[in-house]
């Protein structure tokens, strides 16, 4: 295995194209680490991200919130310009594994791994979040989360890098949910997050993303159409979250709980989060 | 009261004599031994729950690189293991009983070497439809887990029946009349999960073949003369040529009583003349670990509209997995734990342990404890709730006093059933009043102190040191690095921290059974005071001499003799050993406790029917429970325990305290899962312990009734705290939510089904 | 030999003999492997061994370098009884370390925030926050960043 430390994030794609399927990328390494020891043979090159400075950069500018692939949790979850823009997210990666888990693991790293109940990819999806890749072939392009997540589960891709995750700023109410079997330190049996703007009694541009009851991240998109535009009631809510359990999510039984529980979860965190987020809404709080 | 004498230093605070070199990071543990040239090993194991084993070829194996050692059914000697019954070798020749079993175990120059070379041990399978389940062991026409179960020799009081392999029964009086009698009658069904031991090190072990033909093992283990003996048994060796040298140990919990690495590090040692160093993964280890038993139980009992229990039947069934192996103490224990610690005059209680197709079960910290005290104390409740009546009362009104009998008719003295229930509902804050969503609950039960055979050796040296050699290893627990110190620094009259240990070397020839069944301190204490109180008389003796004093005047203090009340005519220890020219030595030995009396017309093939002094718990936890997600936060657990008399409050404190978190994982969140191809979670993972945000504040409140047979009267400690906690918080759910899952843990799921469907069945 | 792919726990166990940080699960799910990386805790196991260089690391054997002083937090963890078996000693001692080195005077729930990728199987966790909160204010003095001060170390 060879192994190599860009400094810019066009050396690490001449690097990606030399080598192609023998090529891991590295960056806080939690996911990849234990794969790369127990098996390191067909890996031809390890390309360490972590000299390239610029990915390490959270800046606030024209309205947008650019994160480096390589900000880890810890950092989303303390630095007072994430915290002011995008409360949810930093929430979420406050929320995810332990203190040691989040000086290491990287939110280019945690969406590239592809985890269905990622605390950080429910946020970001929730916040409308976009990514800005960089690839041999097209030097940069910015698409929806959502798109590139899609693309990636079918296997594109192979020679493009995260560089930055972009968060719209806009004025807006967020909540975000997480149930577990114990109070910490675990994956998400159900994440929910939601984020909306507020039109006097009204939700727009509302955003729901469920974690743990599907293949991958979802929308919740019929939900979001119960509330967008309407007045906010009390009604309106359960409603939304009988929709988001019944319409959007697509849980299945494993280990850990059987489907039942988690569609029930999903109408329980849905209806919290709304209500957590909007809380001073008449009739909402109960 | 017990005596205390010299500095009076049994019965205070003093922090292990091992924590400094722990919280250094000095302590050295199994796998921070590194020899030099030491070998590498890797198993191959099963990967199905149950097969034939058509043939075994190591012809490859042993040609790749690195490889120097290959120990398996073909070159290891074909005795099976005693556990009652002779059910298990140490590698399977025909059949693979559980996914993990080692098949075959591999030394090279390199890890990777021996892992490669264990994929090229050609092993050819014929799997067989397992049996995972204790429906499908008892179903007619079952496969058999041991197909020649009838061939085994057994001992006396063993059962077997196709996959049975061990049932009791303790019964009195006509339960059918008396629950025809009752006014209330209530039936119950549980469902237990099993679980794992949880120790944070992962078990490892080093073997070397010495030049004479001996052995030495390097080991982290909960009984290392035990260990020694059953080695030393199997392959033929002298047992005082084989030296099993204890390391600190990350924890055991029970789950390292038996040996795992210890054999295969050995059996690849005996083969070559370099260390075999054999350091298991977090997975391996899950991989054949001893669980805590799971099974199930159905309870009947009645009692009077007063309030008066009556009769009480109860059926445990205990899955044991594929041998027998240490799976007996638990259905004993549980048919012990049953109806007590209440008075009912008619009782039927039973367990049958049966095989299955996984990891065989040990004897995880108070082996069917958690599981019997959770279905009882429910029940228990259950009926309270029956009658109307606050289950604190039920309790009290029904609970053991002293003269009473225990059902196997042992006649029960100091009893402090009630004490425990008492201070358990103060500290709780039973008669509060409670927001909604918040409850309390309340369990008690009782458990044994277990007396081992155990040696020591106590040496006064002339620089004044003062060395102690028990073969009783230090496991976490504080026994030996805590409660053994303490008492012979009060026996000497020495400062504890000065004292040298050395623990469970057998090399120092004082044997011990090992860390279990709550008995080290009572066992290895009663040595260590007795080997310290020779020393005693011998330092008296010959203060007698040096200071010309009467004996009766001579005080041992601070290291010195020295005539009571003049503290200037006297003489350091050190000195005595130095005029004597030798150290001055004592050896202790346990002496030999009989069991107390029970009837035995009372029992069928029952082992464990009556109980050397006895200790009772009660455990009262606050919980709040999230009816709509399940989720259960404990806010508060009280252990009130009858510990006789705490050698060590800071040990006993601390096992109160672990226990209770211990417990709650029990209940709310750990459970060992079996699919098709066997064990599912062996991982951290997905195997889930509590965590520090998890743990509640604890109040632990020891209770002291001295008992006639222990060191100072103490009884055993370690056991109990871990007993009662899960079933307290099981009744505080129900109080919160007005329903209880009867399986643990009682996960949020099973919590959330639990409320959901009551809240149904009254639409 | 180390490899790209070692991690930091490997090459501290087995390359350096630093044997007093612990492996647990090798998975990131214990915390017995906490060391501080520039003062942070991290897991010793995930951590790439390569991501070390030029960064100063420190293990429990750097607490108390000197033989028989103790670190405030290693005293306290003995006077607290916050350790039995020790296994989850050290790394719970670097984590405990890491919060104070942020956080000089924490409250409960954020020691045991701080403290929750750390398992502990035997005490219960009570003793472990008490000597934890014993601890902070002689931390406070004694040394603010011991392992900013510490010699730069190449894994
Ligand atoms: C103990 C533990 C607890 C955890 N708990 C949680 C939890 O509670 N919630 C949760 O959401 N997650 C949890 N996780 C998952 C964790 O968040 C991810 O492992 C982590 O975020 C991955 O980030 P990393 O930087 O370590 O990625 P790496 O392991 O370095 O990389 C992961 C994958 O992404 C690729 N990659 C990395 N960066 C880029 C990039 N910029 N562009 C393209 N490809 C890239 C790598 O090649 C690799 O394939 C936990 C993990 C562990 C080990």
């Amino acid at each position: 295995m060879q192994y190599f430390e860009p400094n810019f994030v066009d050396e690490a794609l001449v690097l990606l194209d030399r080598f192609g399927s023998g090529a891991r990328l590295l960056a806080g390494g939690t996911r990849l680490g234990f794969a790369l020891r127990s098996d390191p043979r067909d890996v031809a090159a390890l390309i360490n991200l972590k000299r390239i400075r610029e990915l390490e950069r959270v800046e606030e500018r024209d309205g947008t919130l650019r994160i480096g692939a390589l900000v880890t949790a810890q950092r989303i979850a303390t630095t007072p310009v994430i915290r002011e823009h995008a409360p949810l997210l930093a929430r979420a990666a406050g929320s995810m594994g332990a203190r040691q888990l989040r000086s290491i693991a990287t939110v280019g790293g945690n969406i590239c791994s592809g985890d269905p109940a990622s605390d950080l990819v429910v946020a970001l999806v929730a916040c409308g979040a976009r990514c800005e890749i960089a690839g041999v072939e097209e030097p940069s392009r910015v698409l929806p989360l959502e798109r590139w997540l899609d693309e990636r589960a079918t296997g594109v891709q192979a020679k493009e890098l995260i560089g930055w995750v972009h968060v719209p700023v806009t004025q807006h109410v967020a909540a975000y949910e997480k149930m577990t079997q114990r109070r910490a330190f675990e994956m998400a049996l159900v994440a929910v997050a939601f984020r909306a703007q507020r039109e006097g009694a009204a939700l727009r541009d509302v955003r729901i993303a469920l974690g743990g009851v599907g293949p991958a991240v979802l929308r919740a998109r019929g939900a979001e159409a119960v509330l967008s535009g309407a007045p906010l009631s009390a009604a309106s809510a359960r409603e939304a979250a009988r929709t988001a359990a019944e319409r959007d999510a697509r849980p299945r039984d494993d280990a850990r709980a059987s489907a039942e529980y988690r569609r029930h979860l999903v109408t329980t965190l849905v209806e919290r989060a709304i209500r957590n987020a909007c809380g001073d809404i008449a009739g909402i709080a109960s | 009261m017990p005596e205390r004498s010299g500095s009076a230093t049994i019965g205070s605070k003093l922090p292990r004599l091992d924590s400094p070199a722990k919280a250094q990071g000095q302590a050295v543990y199994v796998a921070d031994l590194q020899p030099q040239d030491a070998l590498a090993a890797a198993l191959l194991r099963s990967p199905h729950p149950f097969a034939r084993i058509v043939s075994i070829d190591i012809g490859d194996a042993k040609q790749m690189p690195g490889v120097r050692a290959i120990a398996y059914s073909g070159n290891t000697p074909a005795k099976s293991l005693d556990f009652g019954i002779k059910d298990q070798l140490l590698f399977p020749r025909d059949l693979v009983r559980y996914a993990g079993e080692p098949v075959a175990a591999i030394a090279a120059e390199t890890e990777d070497q021996a892992r490669a070379a264990a994929t090229a041990v050609k092993v050819a399978y014929e799997p067989l439809a397992p049996v995972l389940s204790i429906e499908e062991a008892l179903a007619p026409g079952a496969p058999l887990v041991h197909p020649d179960w009838q061939s085994y020799e057994k001992g006396a009081n063993r059962v077997t029946d196709r996959n049975i392999c061990g049932l009791n029964r303790i019964r009195r009086g006509d339960v059918t009349a008396a629950l025809a009698r009752a006014d209330a009658v209530v039936e119950s069904s549980f469902i237990f999960s099993a679980g794992a031991p949880g120790y944070l090190e992962p078990r490892a072990a080093i073997a070397l073949r010495e030049p004479d033909g001996g052995l030495t093992v390097w080991c982290g283990s909960q009984s290392p003369y035990g260990n020694r003996d059953d080695l030393a048994d199997f392959f033929g060796l002298d047992p005082q040529r084989v030296r099993f040298i204890n390391q600190f140990v990350g924890g055991g919990f029970g789950g390292k009583i038996l040996m795992a690495a210890e054999w295969y590090a050995a059996a690849l040692a005996l083969q070559c003349d370099r260390p075999v160093r054999l350091v298991f993964s977090r997975h391996e280890d899950g991989l054949n670990l001893f669980p805590r038993h799971g099974g199930k139980a159905t309870f009947r009992s009645g009692a009077s509209k007063e309030g008066r229990l009556l009769g009480m039947e109860a059926a445990f069934f205990f899955d044991t997995g594929a041998y027998v192996g240490y799976g007996a103490g638990t259905a004993l224990i549980a048919t012990m734990l049953a109806s007590a610690p209440y008075r009912i005059p008619a009782v039927d209680l039973s367990a049958t342990l049966v095989y299955t197709n996984k990891q065989v079960a040990g004897s995880v910290r108070a082996p069917g404890g958690p599981q019997a005290t959770f279905a009882k104390e429910l029940h228990i409740d259950e009926l309270a709730l029956a009658l109307g009546m606050d289950p604190l009362e039920f309790r009290l009104r029904n609970a053991w006093q002293d003269g009473d009998r225990s059902p196997t008719g042992q006649l029960l003295e100091g009893v402090r059933v009630k004490e425990t229930l008492e201070e358990a509902a103060r500290a709780i804050g039973w008669e509060a009043r409670r927001a909604p969503g918040r409850g309390v609950g309340i369990a008690c039960s009782w458990w044994f102190s277990a007396c081992g055979r155990s040696e020591a050796r106590v040496e006064v040296r002339d620089d004044g040191s003062v060395h102690v050699h028990s073969g009783n290893p230090e496991v976490g627990t504080g026994s030996a690095a805590g409660a053994l110190p303490l008492i012979v620094a009060d026996r000497l009259g020495i400062d504890p921290t000065a004292i040298v240990l050395t623990l469970g070397d057998t090399a120092t020839q004082t044997y011990d059974g090992g860390v279990g069944g709550s008995a080290s301190t009572f066992s290895a204490g009663q040595a260590v005071k007795a080997a310290a109180e020779d020393v005693r008389r011998q330092l008296l003796e010959r203060a007698e001499e040096a200071l010309e004093a009467r004996r009766d005047d001579i005080e041992l203090r601070e290291g010195r003799a020295q005539v009571r009340g003049a503290a200037d005519h006297g003489i350091p220890i050190g000195e005595l050993a130095a005029q004597a020219g030798t150290p001055i030595a004592g050896r202790g030995v346990t002496e030999e406790i009989s069991d107390p009396e029970f009837d035995a017309s009372l029992v069928q093939s029952h082992d464990f029917a009556s109980w050397l002094a006895p200790s009772f718990v009660t455990s009262a936890a606050e919980v709040e429970v999230d009816a709509s997600t399940g989720r259960v936060v404990v806010h508060k657990i009280a252990t009130a325990q009858d510990v006789g008399f705490a050698v060590n409050p800071a040990g006993v404190v601390g096992q109160i305290e672990g226990g209770a978190v211990q417990a709650l994982g029990y209940g709310l969140c750990e459970e060992l899962q079996f699919g098709p191809a066997g064990i599912i979670n062996t991982g951290f993972h997905d195997y889930l312990l509590p965590t520090i945000i998890d743990a509640p504040k604890v109040e632990a409140i020891m209770v002291e009734s001295p008992s006639g047979a222990g060191p100072f009267g103490m009884k055993g400690v370690g056991e109990p705290p871990v007993t009662t906690p899960a079933a307290a918080i099981g009744n505080a759910i129900r109080n919160a939510a007005g329903a209880v899952p009867y399986t643990v843990p009682m996960t949020p799921e099973r919590v959330w089904r639990a409320v959901k469907d009551r809240r149904d069945s009254r639409i | 030999m180390v490899e790209p792919q070692s991690s930091l726990l490997s090459v501290l166990r087995d390359h350096l003999k630093l044997t007093g940080t612990k492996e647990g699960c090798s998975t990131g799910y214990c915390g017995a492997c906490t060391v501080l990386v520039d003062g942070e805790p991290v897991n010793a196991c995930l951590f790439f061994a390569v991501d070390a260089d030029h960064r100063s690391v420190t293990t429990i054997e750097g607490l108390s370098p000197e033989r028989g002083e103790l670190h405030p937090l290693q005293s306290a963890f003995i006077e607290s009884g916050g350790l039995q078996c020790g296994f989850c000693t050290p790394g719970m001692i670097m984590s405990a370390l890491g919060l104070l080195l942020a956080h000089p005077a924490p409250d409960e729930a954020a020691v045991r925030e701080a403290l929750a990728g750390n398992l502990c199987r035997c005490t219960g966790y009570q003793s472990i926050v008490a000597g934890v909160l014993e601890a902070a204010p002689k931390v406070r003095g004694a040394d603010a960043a011991p392992a900013r001060k510490r010699a730069r170390s190449r894994a």
